[in-house]
Formats: structure tokens, sequence, C-alpha cells
């Protein structure tokens, strides 16, 4: 495994404890940053001390979030030069068409629903993590 | 018949001067003819009694010296007067003293007792008193025929008829040409007075020149007291109702001008105001001509309408926004039972025995099933909100598309397969293409159990409309069931034969009305099973 860092913006435990469960059955070591709704997502990138965090290779972003929502996140992150190339992975429950439309229209690098079946889901981490974190060159230094 | 009522008014104005000339001059003609009756008898009763009072002077001598034949010799001249037809003296006592009577005529009556003076049918009675100073000496009879009153009826008749048909012959033509004149205009005015829309006429100044019924109606302003006033005084918004006349002076006309009529009991009509100038032969503008349509239904059902679908669209944006959450927050509870449940069995395992792991393998399966559900209800209803494209979709293509897919799903399958030629239809793809996903993926499901397994689809024609069909040789169904197949969450066979959860067929049926087309399934148990459904072509 390598440096690189994830950003999940989850606020559901449920899912948060999933998902890292479901790296962690991958092997997927890499330092994982959660953010509990849209606004510290946000601020992961933008407050002060911002400059001081790892750029993450991946953002696992949640749509129905507190505060700020998913694809307002993705939207605001679109819009400043900063984090215009991040890498996004829109990662929710639901595949409601306008989401998926709305999310690739908005920049989003990937769609993926959760599976309910936690061996599938266990297999979608599995994929994003190589993919991602492995395979992928990031647009940053 | 055709009733009188029915009749043009011209045809009526006719008639009615015809019957009026001729009663006048039947009237005319019967008091003439009573008074010249009248002046008749008169005369004739003068003229008698005339000679009768000349006959009475010269009898005086004869009767004097008793003398009847002298008597008779003054009565024998009266044959020059063809009109006398008896004529008789007689004595004070009565007793006839000498007489005469015309050839063919009945002889004076015996007796001069109890004579009056008297017109009898057709003939004159005239006596006279013979007087010689205070005494008399006798009576004079004199009897005269007068014309016969029917004979001067029909003479006179003939004079009537001699005057009125050549008369009325002349009246006819006059009496059209006046009533056409006449008539016309009647007729027009009729015709704004019937209309159901309040017309009225401006003058340039703005004044009401004239109004029919229905404005009187809308206003609740007798004719009076409308002509003469200001047009722009009976609308709520007296400025727009002057600018819309401006309006017509100045480009012509207007055309469906919105403007709202008050009646004196506050009562509102919504009206669109067509007008146009109106000018004499010179070209002179004499006015506006002003018609209004009452719009005040059609206003309260498009308000009716814009209502109704403003409630539509809040209820859809309601269930939008239901289904959004249902697929996002029943979604991740599932997900985290199935997760956790994992996560025990994985991390447990070691304190669990074979019961309490085919336990947790069942909260799995259980979440999973209802996984499944939720996703198959928010297809359903998205079925029915979803926008519809209306194209033109190849059938067939889709449908070895879905086969493919369903051949990956289960590659160990022999399943044999047909589908016909031409199978296009109109409608939205995507759609249609979730009508064949669910009809070929249940003919695959309820064929798992048959060695050979078939699926037919094709489609029957018949009388411009088109009817497809997917056919297997499947475990089929009992008819007496055929009701529920379509219905939501309605199942024939059990979970554990078959997996499903009732939900496709009803997808199915959604679908194929949406796109204006019906559903129809047919079954025999152990013999399979063909589900029908028509499409506009």
């Amino acid at each position: 495994m390598n440096a690189r860092t994830i950003l999940l913006v989850e606020d559901n435990p449920d899912d948060e404890e999933l998902t890292l469960r479901a790296l962690s059955k991958n092997n997927i070591a890499n330092k994982v940053t959660v953010a509990r709704d849209g606004q510290q997502a946000l601020d992961y990138f933008f407050d002060d001390s911002a400059s001081s965090r790892p750029i993450p290779s991946i953002v696992l972003l949640d749509l129905k979030l507190p505060k700020i929502n998913g694809l307002e996140v993705l939207r605001r992150l679109r819009a400043d030069p900063r984090t215009a190339l991040q890498p996004v992975v829109i990662l929710t429950s639901s595949k409601e068409e306008q989401d998926i439309i709305t999310g690739y229209r908005l920049g989003s690098n990937s769609y993926i629903r959760k599976p309910v079946n936690f061996d599938q889901f266990v297999e979608a981490i599995r994929e994003l993590g190589l993919y991602w974190l492995v395979l992928n060159e990031p647009p940053h230094r | 018949m055709r009733k009188l009522a029915d009749l043009p008014i011209r045809t009526k104005l006719t008639l009615i001067t015809l019957l009026t000339s001729t009663i006048a001059l039947l009237l005319a003609s019967v008091i003439i003819l009573a008074y010249d009756n009248y002046a008749y008898r008169e005369r004739k009763a003068g003229e008698i009694s005339a000679q009768a009072r000349i006959l009475a002077a010269r009898m005086i001598a004869s009767l004097e010296f008793n003398d009847p034949q002298s008597a008779q010799e003054y009565l024998e001249p009266l044959a020059a007067n063809p009109e006398i037809t008896a004529a008789a003296v007689y004595k004070p006592n009565g007793s006839l003293f000498a007489g005469y009577t015309r050839p063919g005529s009945p002889s004076p009556p015996a007796s001069g007792e109890h004579l009056v003076q008297h017109f009898e049918k057709n003939q004159f009675i005239a006596l006279e008193p013979v007087q010689q100073g205070q005494r008399q000496v006798g009576n004079v009879y004199l009897r005269a025929t007068t014309e016969p009153l029917l004979m001067r009826i029909s003479r006179y008749g003939g004079i009537i008829l001699l005057v009125t048909i050549p008369s009325l012959l002349l009246t006819l033509p006059i009496a059209m040409r006046l009533h056409y004149a006449i008539a016309n205009p009647v007729y027009a005015r009729s015709l704004i007075e019937a209309s159901l829309d309040p017309l009225v006429t401006i003058s340039p100044e703005g004044i009401i020149t004239d109004v029919n019924e229905a404005t009187i109606k809308a206003t609740g302003l007798s004719r009076e007291s409308l002509i003469g006033t200001d047009f722009s005084n009976y609308f709520t918004e007296p400025e727009k109702a002057r600018a819309s006349y401006q309006e017509v002076f100045a480009q012509g006309f207007v055309t469906d001008y919105p403007l709202t009529i008050r009646h004196v009991n506050g009562t509102l009509t919504d009206v669109l105001y067509n007008a146009s100038l109106y000018k004499d032969e010179n070209f002179t503008v004499l006015g506006v001509f002003a018609a209004a349509r009452d719009v005040t239904a059609q206003n309260k059902a498009q308000e009716e309408i814009r209502n109704r679908t403003n409630e539509l669209q809040i209820a859809n944006r309601e269930l939008e926004a239901f289904s959004y959450s249902v697929s996002h927050d029943l979604r991740a509870p599932l997900r985290a039972i199935d997760g956790f449940s994992q996560a025990l069995a994985e991390d447990y395992a070691d304190k669990l025995d074979d019961h309490g792991k085919s336990y947790l393998n069942r909260i799995r399966l259980a979440t999973q099933r209802m996984g499944h559900l939720i996703d198959d209800m928010l297809t359903l209803s998205r079925v029915t909100r979803s926008e519809m494209d209306h194209e033109k979709v190849d059938l067939g293509t889709l449908a070895a598309e879905v086969f493919e897919e369903l051949q990956r799903s289960e590659p160990g399958r022999q399943v044999k397969y047909r589908i016909g030629p031409d199978l296009v239809a109109t409608g939205d793809t995507r759609l249609l293409r979730q009508v064949l996903v669910n009809l070929l993926g249940n003919a695959w499901k309820y064929t798992a159990k048959q060695p050979h397994p078939r699926i037919e689809f094709d489609v029957s024609r018949n009388n411009g409309t088109q009817e497809f069909f997917v056919r297997d040789n499947g475990v089929g169904f009992d008819m007496a069931y055929a009701e529920k197949l379509f219905g939501p969450f309605q199942r024939l066979h059990s979970a554990a034969e078959f997996p499903g959860n009732g939900v496709g067929l009803a997808t199915v049926q959604r679908i194929i009305h949406r796109h204006g087309g019906e559903t129809r399934g047919m079954g025999t148990p152990g013999q399979g099973a063909t589900f029908y459904f028509t499409l506009p072509s």
C-alpha cells in the first residue's frame, strides 16, 4: 500500500463502520478521514488549516447528508480551482436517475450504488480501492 | 302543415296587409249595402205612398157619388207602372169598392179592414185614407214589388269582387316591396337581439348609441339608461375599456380584448371583446360596433384546471420526495443489518453453532429480499412518474438483448427461444425494455423446471392492431386466478417455489397502460403461459 489517503463523506455511522470494515477486509490500509456532513467535507478542503491536510486520492461522497447535501458539496468542489480536479466518487444508497445524471453533470468521476448485500459491497469497495488508490494517477503533485 | 308562426316575417306582413285590405273593403261594402238598402226602401215607400195619396185624392168623388165605374177607370192606368201589382179602394166599412190586379199577381185582399202600411217580403203595401174634409170616406190600397234584396246583394257582391280582386292584385306587389323594406331591418334587428353575446355600438366619443338584449342582461340596466352613457362605465376597469375602443379607432378593430362587465347587482362577467369600425356609405366613421363573448365559464374551467394541475404537481413532488427518501433511507438500514450479520458470522464464528450461523444467514437472505422489493417498488412507481418518449422501438432487438442478459446470468441453462420478425412499435424504449425484462424474465424463471424450455416472442396482427405475446412452456397458471395476475404484490407461486415479489406484471401493465395498450394472460397449469400486450403501431 501507499501513502494515498481517502476522504469518506458519510453521516450514517453504520455505513461508516461497514465501509471501513470493507476496506480493511480488502487489506486497504490507507489513511481514511471521515467527514460526517457536507460542511465538514468542504471544511476539509477550505478551512484555515486545510493546507496542512493531505489531498485525498479519492473522495467517497454520500448524497444524503446533513447541512449541505452531496451534490452541493460536489458543485462547490468543482467551482473552486483548488479542488476542481479532485477525484470524487459518489457512493450512495439510491440509483435515482436524476441523481446519477446530476452527479455526472456536476463532474463526478464515478457513481457507485452501495449494494444491500454486504458481500457485494465488499467486492465494490475492493474494486474501488484498487482502481483509485493503485491504478489511477491523481491530477495533483 | 306549417304553422303561421313558422312563416317568414315578410310573408306574415304580406298576409296581414292583404287581410286588412280585404276586411276593410268588405266592411265598407256591407255598410254601403245596408245604407243603400235602407235608402232604397225609404225611397220606394215614399214613391208608392205618394201615388196612393194621388189616387186617394181622385177617389173622393167616386166614393162620394158611389161610382165604382169611375174608380175603376182611375185604377186602370196603374198598369203603366210595372212595379204595382195590385190596387184597391175600400169603403170605410172595409168592403171592396174597386180593384186592380196586375196579371199573374194575387188579388188585393177582399176586405179593407185591419190593413196596415208595411213592407213584406219583396213588396210594399201602402194604405192611404180617402178624406173629404174631416170625414174618411174610404181607403186606398197599393201593393208594389220591391226588387228582391238578395238580387241587390248579389249584384253588389259582383261589384265588390270586381273592385276587390284588382285592388288586391295591385296591393300585393306594393305590399311585398314595402315589406321587404320593412322586414329586412326588422330581421337584422331580431338577429342582433337574439344574440347571446352582448352587442353594443359606441360613438367616436365613447357614448353608447345602441345595445341588444344580452347587454341589458349583462349590465342589469335598461336600454334607455344605457344609451347615451359612457361605454367604459360598465366595466371593472374603465381605463382599459376606454383603451379598447380607442384602439379600434386607431387600428380599425380589436380581437379578443379581455374585459369584465359589472352587473348592477355586482355580478362580474368576464368577456372577450371583438370590435370593428362601422361607417356610412361615404366611409365616414360613425362609431364602433363591439361584440362581447362571455368567457366566465371558460375562465372558471381554466382556473379549475390550473388549480388541479397545481395540486397534482404538488402531489407528484411529494411522491417524488417520498420515493427519493425511500430509495435512500430504507436501504441503508438493510445494508447495516446485512453487513453486521455478516460481521457477526465472520468475527464470532467460533462462538456460534450451526444453528446461530443459519439464523444469521436467514437474516441476510431476508434483508436482500427486502432490498429487491424496495427496488421493484421504486421501479413500479417510477414507471408512472417518468417522462415518456414516443419513438419507433424495435422490440425484436430489445428482446434479443434481454435474452442475452438472461443467458449470461445463468450460463448453465439451455433455453430455446424464437423472436418473430418485424416487431416494431411506438413508445418509450426504456419502459418497453422494462416490459420485456419482466415478461421474458418470467418466462425464463417459470420454465426452470421444464426439461426442454421454449420461449417465443412474436406478434399477431388483427384489424390494424398488433398484439405482442411472450409464450413459454413453463409451469403455467390456473386461469381462475387470471384476474390477480397484474395486481401489485399478487403471486400465484410461493417464493420458495419461484422467487419473486409480484411487482413485475404490475409494472408491465402500468407501462402498457401508459402507452394506451392492454395486457392479458392465458395459461394452463403445467403447460405454459402466454402474456399478451397491445401497443399503438
